[in-house]
């Protein structure tokens, strides 16, 4: 039986990749998984389980805790998909999977053997942390916060807990002022106040120094 | 004719049978887990996937036709490491360990994953959601064992035109879907099984306290037929008066019973208590359904039934109730020459005697003896005989058949004083029109059908007050829930266990039964009772007459075979002489017209068997 789902029918994201939009090409193929095993009917095994397989193999990847196999596996996957899946759908998609294992594979490499995201999308692979130059205490973020990981009242310079933080980026939109920022889990950590302090109080070494490639601007 | 080359092997097909379908035809295996023979294919699992000459690609060949030359190659390298992948993916969803499992053993799919010879540890474990539920009657659905093959969606949608069952992705996992989310019942699910049937896995599967106590598969699924003593085809009838095919309905029960008419009546429905529906809401009226083709089919049995050529021998049937006229009739369609004799004036044993005409009104049973002596029995009235006696007169076989006739007294001071009567006599006599003066009042000692059938008479015939004792406490008596009910309903006074030590007579010819409460019962292994009485609880009951309604023997005066605890003892229906037979009640004991019917029709066959050695 042919199911007569397209590519069109996965709207959660744009399609195909754009480095532009997308930044990271394993943190989209993952989005795309999602999205694919959502969207698809069910019924076959290279559609269903093929993609719920590709986003848990792709999903550690973009944990931090790939292996060295998988990008083999990946490919196998995709590429048994690609004959026998029955819809355009999955076959779109995993065509554009192997494509971007093909274009950004030191990307995926990063990932695999570094642990690193480099354009810093991966939320695992990250650090969050409020800049505490640009902080102006207005407490957005500590009110969307899930887990309460953020500390601060109004006029202090608010603080990320790294330990409760999960990474999951809620507070990265709400903040008026863009003071929340990215680092590389692997890098030198950024400097922050240990507790919240009043905002203006805070010096902090010339943010520049020292800091390693992947830090965002 | 098709012919097709698979793996070298030129095999045949049948126009528009699929490349999978020739191939096992033939004997050629391709691994396949969607396809079911009975469900229409879909090509979801890839398993059965193959090279065909000329064309590009891999193609399933469950849903490829066979087209006449196909060249065909069902392993590869490329094939090989296709269908383990697919193996691998399934696998992956699947809980790892086999042996909980209760299809352990029988599962297609661990079948499939020794064949084709994988494991999980490639690939990452994807674990499903866990559904497992014991809620939904009949069935347990452990989805979490589920590969999703899909078979039973189609099972329901295809086969049964249902449709309770589909697939759906929630949190990005598919599983299968109850219409209306919930239970079974919740989605209108019909509880036919062919789901179950189907599933390959151990996530569908019937409840085990359900299989148990059947020997067979087949026999717990279909515990109408394998309970009903005689074996009736129940799902053919009951399919047939749906179809409003009456006629057709009647011959196959008539297959097995030649009472349809009396049964539907008076049968004590051993089918319906086994009735798997009655585990959804509530069982099957099988008894009536089976009134409906008796009162409108017609005679087309008739000709369905096979009449064998005259086999020259004779066979002498003692006794005219249901299992010696059952006998009779299948004998004499055997060919054999049947002559039946009954003691009494009129031909139906317990039938007539027993049961009494409100239940059982003459003219069905009646008509349906005279259907018996249409198909050749001869049956001779007013005329008690012996085995011996019959076999002296150049019988080749002798069939006993004479019920248990005989009412027991249960062994206590005063059993034998007027106005006492035991259940037998008291039925007979009312058969026979000779009403036994019971006075106002009647106590009935036992709580088994014939004690209600006393207790209807009496109530009947104008007795004011009738009471019933006996030993079991109300939930473990014998006698049916509706006719316990009835007798409630029209004022009779029962009173649950007691035990009796003796009648006494006083002064104004009334008749007193020394009553004392049970506190304990409990039956040996030897099937002797032991009764724990309560201490000072003795009280007495009062009536005008006292029936005992405590159980039947055969009547066996003057016939020499051998007995044990008044029964006649057989081996496969052979009595301890050669030549003599027995069935019915006279073995049993007293249990059902069904059981009667049953053992009839089985000594019947073994008399015909037996005949080589005559
Ligand atoms: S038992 Fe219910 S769900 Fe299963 S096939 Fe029959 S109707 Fe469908
Ligand atoms: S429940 Fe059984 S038949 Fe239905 S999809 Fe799952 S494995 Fe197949
Ligand atoms: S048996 Fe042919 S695809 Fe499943």
């Amino acid at each position: 039986m042919q199911c007569n789902k397209m590519i069109s029918n996965i709207n959660g994201i744009g399609f195909p990749y754009s480095g532009e939009r997308d930044r990271c090409s394993v943190d989209y193929v993952f989005r795309l998984l999602d999205q694919l095993r959502n969207t698809l009917c069910g019924k076959g095994v290279f559609c269903r389980d093929a993609a719920s397989q590709l986003y848990s193999i792709v999903g550690s990847i973009r944990g931090g805790e790939g292996k060295s196999g998988d990008v083999g596996l990946i490919r196998e996957i995709c590429q048994a998909s690609l004959q026998l899946a029955d819809c355009e759908m999955t076959r779109e998609a995993v065509k554009e999977i192997l494509s971007l294992l093909d274009t950004d594979g030191e990307n995926w490499d990063a990932h695999i053997t570094r642990r690193r995201c480099p354009s810093l999308s991966c939320e695992s692979l990250t650090i969050f942390y409020i800049d505490p130059a640009v902080c102006d205490g207005c407490g957005k973020c500590t009110d969307i916060c899930p887990e309460s990981a953020i500390d601060g009242s109004p006029a202090l310079i608010h603080v990320i807990d790294r330990e409760v933080c999960t990474r999951c980026a809620a507070c990265e939109p709400v903040c008026p002022v863009s003071a929340i920022k990215r680092a590389d889990v692997a890098g030198v950590p950024p400097k922050t106040p240990d507790a919240p302090v009043p905002v203006g109080s805070f010096k902090a070494e010339p943010v520049r120094k020292g800091l390693r490639k992947g830090l965002r601007p | 004719m098709i012919k097709i080359t698979i793996d070298n092997k030129i095999i045949a097909a049948k126009e528009g049978q699929s490349v999978l379908s020739a191939a096992l035809e033939a004997g050629v295996y391709i691994p396949h887990l969607c396809h079911h023979p009975s469900l229409p294919d879909i090509g979801e699992c890839k398993l059965c996937i193959v090279e065909i000459e000329g064309r590009d690609g891999i193609h399933t060949s469950c849903t490829t036709p066979a087209e006449d030359g196909m060249v065909i190659r069902t392993r590869s390298e490329r094939i090989d490491s296709l269908r383990k992948l697919s193996m691998e993916l399934m696998l992956a969803g699947h809980p790892s360990e086999c042996t909980a499992c209760p299809k352990y053993g029988q599962c297609e799919f661990q079948s499939l994953i020794q064949y084709i010879g994988v494991s999980d540890t490639r690939l990452r474990k994807v674990p499903s959601n866990n559904l497992y539920t014991e809620e939904n009657p009949l069935f347990v659905r452990d989805l979490g064992r589920c590969v999703l093959c899909g078979r039973c969606v189609r099972a329901c949608e295809d086969v049964r035109g249902v449709g309770v069952l589909g697939f759906k992705t929630r949190d990005g996992r598919t599983e299968i879907s109850i219409r209306n989310g919930g239970l079974l019942a919740d989605g209108d699910c019909r509880f036919c099984g062919a789901c179950v049937e189907v599933c390959p896995t151990g996530a569908l599967h019937d409840k085990n306290e359900l299989l148990r106590s059947y020997g067979t598969k087949e026999s717990a699924l279909v515990p109408c037929r394998s309970k009903c003593p005689a074996h009736t085809d129940v799902p053919r009838y009951v399919a047939y008066v749906r179809e409003g095919d009456f006629s057709e309905a009647l011959a196959v029960i008539r297959e097995k019973a030649p009472f349809p008419h009396t049964l539907s009546l008076v049968c004590m429905r051993f089918c319906e208590d086994a009735c798997r529906r009655g585990c959804v809401n509530e069982a099957i009226s099988i008894r009536d359904i089976k009134r409906i083709a008796a009162e409108n089919g017609t005679d087309l049995w008739k000709s369905r039934a096979k009449s064998s050529p005259s086999t020259g021998r004779k066979v002498s049937v003692i006794g005219s109730g249901p299992a010696g006229l059952t006998a009779a009739y299948y004998l004499a369609r055997k060919g054999h020459t049947v002559d039946v004799y009954e003691k009494l004036p009129k031909a139906g044993g317990m039938l007539r005697y027993g049961i009494p005409g409100y239940r059982l009104p003459e003219e069905v049973f009646e008509s349906e003896i005279e259907d018996i002596l249409q198909a050749g029995v001869r049956l001779h009235v007013n005329s008690p005989k012996t085995p011996q006696e019959l076999l002296n007169e150049g019988t080749d076989a002798v069939l006993v058949a004479v019920g248990a006739h005989k009412g027991i007294r249960l062994p206590i001071e005063g059993n034998d004083l007027p106005n006492t009567y035991t259940a037998v006599e008291y039925l007979r006599n009312a058969a026979l029109g000779s009403i036994t003066g019971l006075g106002d009042s009647v106590l009935i000692l036992g709580g088994g059908n014939v004690a209600f059938d006393v207790a209807g008479v009496a109530h009947r015939n104008g007795i004011k007050r009738i009471m019933m004792a006996c030993l079991e406490p109300r939930d473990a008596m014998t006698a049916g829930k509706e006719e316990i009910e009835e007798g409630l309903g029209y004022g009779l006074e029962l009173y649950n266990g007691k035990t009796f030590l003796r009648v006494v007579q006083n002064e104004e010819g009334k008749l007193s039964v020394l009553c004392r409460d049970v506190a304990e019962l409990s039956v040996d292994d030897s099937g002797r009772m032991n009764i724990v009485p309560v201490p000072d609880s003795d009280q007495w009951l009062t009536a005008d007459s006292v029936i005992f309604a405590v159980g039947q023997k055969p009547e066996l005066e003057g016939f020499e075979l051998e007995q044990n605890r008044g029964l006649l003892v057989v081996n496969g229906h052979r009595s301890s002489v050669e030549k003599v037979f027995a069935c019915g009640d006279s073995v049993t004991g007293t249990l059902s017209i069904i059981h009667a019917i049953a053992s009839g029709r089985e000594a019947a066959s073994a008399i015909d068997l037996s005949r080589r050695g005559w």
